[in-house]
């Protein structure tokens, strides 16, 4: 076993190791937010991981190129689909109050005085 | 190659496995929506591993094909979901 397949071994690992961080946040973390948060990382890092993995295992030019699209996509559309889940949640307005909606005023447990139930508000 | 296939392979099933109870017990829409990205994601990285252990390119289309469909079905779902006012 040589240097670059220690290397390519251990970037494959990592990234699989991203996706099952994914997966256990997306089930544990408390609210929609959050989860995307945290779903939205390895998708990117994971993929990254990957490719460089496969990369230094095959090694060829075409395969470097079609690994390098893949990448690029990612880079571009896992950030507007986390943004659109996001701002989807947001208008919805369904999910539990994040951290940020409690610090503009909603503290404490809802339904004391404030007659939103400590529900993000629209406008 | 075959002991890494193994431990990455069931750290993909672990979180495929977990991002499935999210999928069937997510409170919200958004919530399934999430975690069936995260299951695209979970299966993008198997074909890509698949592809390191066999040492074979064949399947690499597969993979750009199923990343851009995962974000044509969530963009979509998440634009779908936001009109759907209570």
């Amino acid at each position: 076993m040589s240097a670059a397949d220690v290397i390519a071994s251990v970037a494959l690992i990592a990234g699989a190791a991203m996706s099952l961080a994914a997966g256990i946040a997306v089930l544990r973390f408390p609210d929609t937010a959050s989860r995307i948060h945290a779903a939205t990382k390895p998708q990117v890092l994971g993929v990254v991981l990957l490719m460089i993995g496969l990369g230094i295992r095959l090694g060829t030019v075409a395969v470097i190129g079609e690994l390098v699209l893949i990448v690029v996509l990612q880079f571009l559309t896992a950030p507007v689909s986390a943004h659109l889940a996001v701002r989807a949640a947001h208008r919805r307005a369904d999910a539990p109050p994040t951290a940020a909606a409690t610090e503009q005023g909603g503290d404490g447990p809802p339904g004391d005085d404030d007659p939103s139930g400590g529900r993000i508000q629209r406008q | 190659m075959t002991v890494v296939a193994i431990i990455a392979g069931s750290m993909f099933g672990l979180g495929a496995l977990a991002a499935a109870v999210r999928l069937v017990r997510g409170p919200g829409p958004i919530d399934r929506a999430v975690a069936l990205d995260v299951l695209l994601a979970v299966l993008v990285g198997v074909i890509v591993l698949l592809a390191a252990v066999y040492a074979s390119t064949v399947t690499l289309v597969i993979a750009v094909v199923v990343s851009l469909l995962g974000f044509i079905g969530s963009a979509g779902l998440a634009m779908l979901l936001q009109r759907e006012r209570r």
